[in-house]
């Protein structure tokens, strides 16, 4: 039976609910008398922070402890962006937040308020494929497809830095990403030949 | 993940406070290593201190006097700063560490105040020595990865390659406390656990970081930083060896020489330094003062190959560092 199937049941909304669970357990008061001296505090409760994720403006809730990775899964709905080592050790978590990328999984959400986020959601402009997504499909640049996405992230950042780079240029880029099936000269390909199309305005 | 409240400092001043009264705080920068040790459970404080917001503390700087860096500084703001380039060796050891996107995220200062990366300290599993408990399990453990020298009682190595750089440069760290500043040689500020077997460094529990200082003398001088790793897209150092010296016609002056991954704090290599100080640095003779500097290295069950590696490393180091 597909998760659709059982509303209520399904391990994404059942995940959602034990996220949303959490939020505002607790109360520290002399703590927060203290440090309020020193200079402004949120949590252990929620806090409301603002996030423009792929162009949208956001508005969530969130505990201290969420970090970017599950705000954007568990929260937004956004579950390109995979949770595989969660320790900041494979780059399946990667990321563009204003222009940089990093590692959603080793980040707080708090963090992250005010700020620009790029998920591998926003690449595609409706129906068309981004260039660099449809160079992994027809250079069979995945296998089990759980990194693609940290991979197709680092690779759009690479040539937006640098539109044409070399071999070393596309592997440095990838580097902090790791594929488990062992795609990687498939993905220097892709990342190639969807460099050659983007010059050529494809 | 226990609950926390989540400060944001209104200086830096503020900092030593909230950790003094604060029950149990953490610093977090970055926050790449604290947030791994936060989910584990290995850190679980009540009060988590952002120091990401205090711009004072994000500044990378040269004068005549020398380089300073904020602790606050990017990774990988360092490696694009034009001011760095002047420190070859320094630039190399930053741009090792991690990955692209951990270098967006990691800062000096935390870079410098990691904690060590061994199994058992990482894992809740294990009430390892470091953590309170009374046993290293390393000793008899899984130790490829462990230290060769300085290990009694606790057998972890310093993961970062910035430290041994900047012993190698004669940098100094900048520490802030409750009261006020204080300046620490970069050889001075991480301990072997004979000392304190539950810390790395000298920071006591109300100071934190705030910037790094290379000389302007360190720009006199060739620096090199050679890493070995398992993996060569992103690994920690299974050996590493920092080199900065003087070349007069082919004679080494002033040499420094510090190892990562060797030991439980980046270790300067005092007696190969002095074995090459005013030689030149032909293959018998690098060979023979790391032999020195390791003679009394006492391997783990798994991890002799890190004996014969640091000896190797210095060679190759010395090498590039010449013809460079």
């Amino acid at each position: 039976m597909s998760e659709q199937q059982k509303p209520g049941l399904s391990r994404r909304g059942f995940l959602k609910g034990v996220g949303g669970g959490v939020v505002g357990v607790t109360v520290l008061p002399s703590l927060r008398t203290a440090t309020a001296r020193y200079g402004t505090s949120v949590g252990p409760g929620a806090a409301r922070i603002t996030l423009t994720v792929n162009g949208e403006k956001k508005m969530i809730e969130v505990d201290p402890r969420t970090t970017l990775l599950d705000a954007l899964r568990d929260q937004l709905g956004l579950t390109g962006s995979k949770r595989v080592c969660n320790k900041g050790q494979c780059g399946a978590c990667t990321v563009i937040l204003n222009g940089r990328s990093v590692l959603a999984c080793s980040m707080l959400a708090i963090d992250a308020d005010g700020a620009t986020v790029e998920t591998i959601e926003g690449l595609a402009k409706g129906d068309e494929l981004h260039p660099v997504q449809r160079a992994f499909i027809k250079d069979d640049a995945l296998q089990c497809g759980f990194c693609t996405p940290g991979f197709i992230m680092s690779s759009v950042l690479l040539l937006r830095q640098n539109p044409s780079p070399t071999l070393d240029e596309i592997k440095y880029a990838v580097s902090g990403n790791l594929c488990r099936c062992g795609t990687y000269p498939h993905v220097f390909k892709a990342v190639d030949e969807a460099a050659k199309a983007m010059k050529k305005g494809g | 993940m226990k609950p926390f409240e989540y400060v944001n400092p209104k200086d830096i001043k503020s900092v030593p406070k909230i950790l003094a009264e604060a029950e149990r705080a953490l610093l977090f920068a970055g926050g790449t290593d604290a947030l791994a040790r936060m989910k584990e459970g290995i850190d679980r404080p009540d009060v988590v201190v952002n120091l990401k917001k205090l711009t004072d503390l994000a500044f990378i700087k040269s004068d005549r006097k020398g380089l300073r860096i904020g602790a606050g500084a990017l990774l990988a703001d360092i490696i694009a700063s034009k001011d760095a380039q002047a420190c070859p060796g320094f630039v190399e050891a930053v741009k090792s560490v991690g990955t692209i996107q951990l270098r967006n995220m990691g800062t000096l200062g935390g870079n410098l105040c990691q904690r060590p990366r061994c199994w058992y300290y990482r894992s809740a599993r294990f009430d390892c020595l470091r953590k309170g408990g009374d046993t290293c399990f390393a000793i008899y453990g899984d130790n490829k990865y462990h230290c060769i020298i300085g290990g009694d009682p606790c057998y972890i190595v310093y993961p970062s390659d910035i430290a041994p750089m900047l012993i190698a440069l004669r940098a100094e760290i900048e520490v802030v406390g409750l009261k006020g500043k204080r300046r620490v040689k970069a050889d001075d500020f991480w301990v072997l656990p004979a000392q304190d077997p539950y810390k790395e460094n000298i920071l006591q529990n109300d100071e934190l970081v705030t910037q790094v200082f290379i000389p302007a003398s360190a720009r006199a001088l060739k620096s090199h930083y050679v890493k070995f790793r398992e993996r060569d897209s992103f690994d920690f150092a299974m050996v590493s060896v920092a080199v900065a010296a003087r070349l007069d016609g082919e004679r080494l002056t002033d040499v420094r020489i510090a190892y990562g991954g060797v030991a439980p704090k980046p270790w300067r290599a005092v007696k190969a330094e002095r074995a090459l100080e005013g030689q030149v640095a032909t293959e018998e003779r690098v060979l023979a003062a790391a032999a020195t500097e390791f003679a009394n290295a006492e391997p783990l069950e798994q991890n002799e190959y890190k004996v014969i590696l640091a000896k190797n490393l210095l060679k190759r180091a010395l090498r590039e560092l010449v013809a460079a």
